[in-house]
């Protein structure tokens, strides 16, 4: 389960450095980066649910190992 | 009782006639169907590639007018066709890719699968997304870069790309092999002695061989086929046999050779075909590997 979800965070892991790497590119060259930006917030959120998802299932593996 | 009840009965029912199995019949019709999905494009451009120009466009089913003239035509450097140094061509670009693809995947896969790092499923999931980036969106930042870097026409410049597309298909079935393996192989190989490069090399590498042939030949049928990238970043010394099909120069100007081509295509996939039939049965070995303990 765990694994599944590390999986996930590395797939969205590499969108967020092509979104992060256009963005940047598109800011140096002074075009306008509004849309990858959002883009690039949008997968770091997804990340960062994903990565608090994974921390609540191993918790409560954990805790069940445990009992 | 009831067994000397049941016995004259079983002793003398007549013999059970067996059941027409209409499961199997359906699974026999499907498998024609799909059979006939696949084969009649290929059928196709081999009757098509068999047929005089003058009948190119005969809808006739099977093979008529044959001649062996549109292979004659492929292979004219009168006409322009280079087609022998395609060939060579591309098994270079698609040997050196896999051989790349390969020495780099199996290390990374026995990592990924055997050694313990944090993030470690991450990075697979990164392969993933590597995996699947769309490839035309490589080739005008590949044309700029190649360009300034003066290897534009060059090998390299469509094997880096070539190994990039391969690599993921070679990390992902590799280390699900190597994941499937016992690890007490490689711990008696430690206790007998060996290092754990050793035991890499002389114990898991062996053992891994039907894994990394199907590999192999997976990446160098990617490779071969490659089109997007050789269409771009080739030359007229270069250019793989995908790209010379595309290009191709028939008997009369302004017409579009289409039983050379065929004829071109049937030559193409005769290499594939031979390296599959010869290898099925290490293919089957290799994909199946690992999928039970």
């Amino acid at each position: 389960m765990v694994e599944q979800f590390e999986i996930f965070v590395g797939f969205l892991g590499f969108w967020a450095l092509v979104l992060f790497v256009v963005t940047v590119w598109l800011e140096m060259t002074g075009q306008s980066a509004l849309w990858w930006a959002l883009g690039l917030a949008a997968v770091l959120a997804a990340m960062g649910g994903l990565w608090a998802l994974r921390r609540r299932v191993l918790r409560r593996h954990t805790d069940d190992a445990e009992q | 009782m009831a067994a000397t009840a049941t016995l004259p009965r079983t002793a003398t029912a007549p013999a059970r006639r067996k059941r027409f199995d209409w499961g199997q019949v359906r699974t026999y019709i499907s498998a024609l169907i799909i059979l006939v999905w696949c084969l009649l494009p290929a059928y196709w451009m081999i009757v098509t590639a068999f047929r005089d120009t003058a009948f190119t466009f005969d809808s006739s089913f099977w093979p008529t007018h044959v001649t062996w003239d549109n292979f004659a035509t492929v292979f004219d450097e009168s006409l322009g066709n280079h087609f022998g140094r395609n060939l060579l061509n591309s098994l270079i670009v698609a040997g050196v890719t896999t051989v790349v693809a390969l020495v780099v995947g199996v290390f990374a896969a026995y990592a990924l699968a055997r050694l313990n790092f944090r993030f470690k499923f991450a990075v697979m999931g990164f392969i993933l997304g590597a995996s699947m980036f769309p490839g035309v969106a490589l080739v005008t930042p590949l044309f700029q870069l190649f360009t300034n870097i003066g290897w534009m026409g060059s090998y390299q410049a469509m094997i880096i790309p070539d190994i990039s597309f391969t690599l993921p298909l070679t990390v992902y079935t590799l280390t699900s092999f190597f994941r499937e393996m016992p690890w007490e192989l490689e711990e008696s190989a430690r206790i007998d002695g060996c290092t754990q490069g050793q035991a890499f090399r002389k114990i898991i590498l062996p053992l891994a061989a039907p894994a990394t042939f199907t590999t192999a030949i997976l990446a160098f049928i990617g490779a071969w086929n490659e089109f997007l990238i050789a269409s771009q970043l080739s030359s007229d010394a270069t250019r793989p046999v995908t790209v010379a099909i595309a290009y191709f120069a028939g008997a009369q100007p302004h017409q579009e050779p289409y039983t050379a081509v065929m004829a071109a295509g049937t030559i193409v996939t005769v290499p594939l075909v031979i390296l599959v039939l010869v290898f099925q049965r290490k293919i089957v070995a290799g994909l199946t590997a690992g999928a039970v303990k």
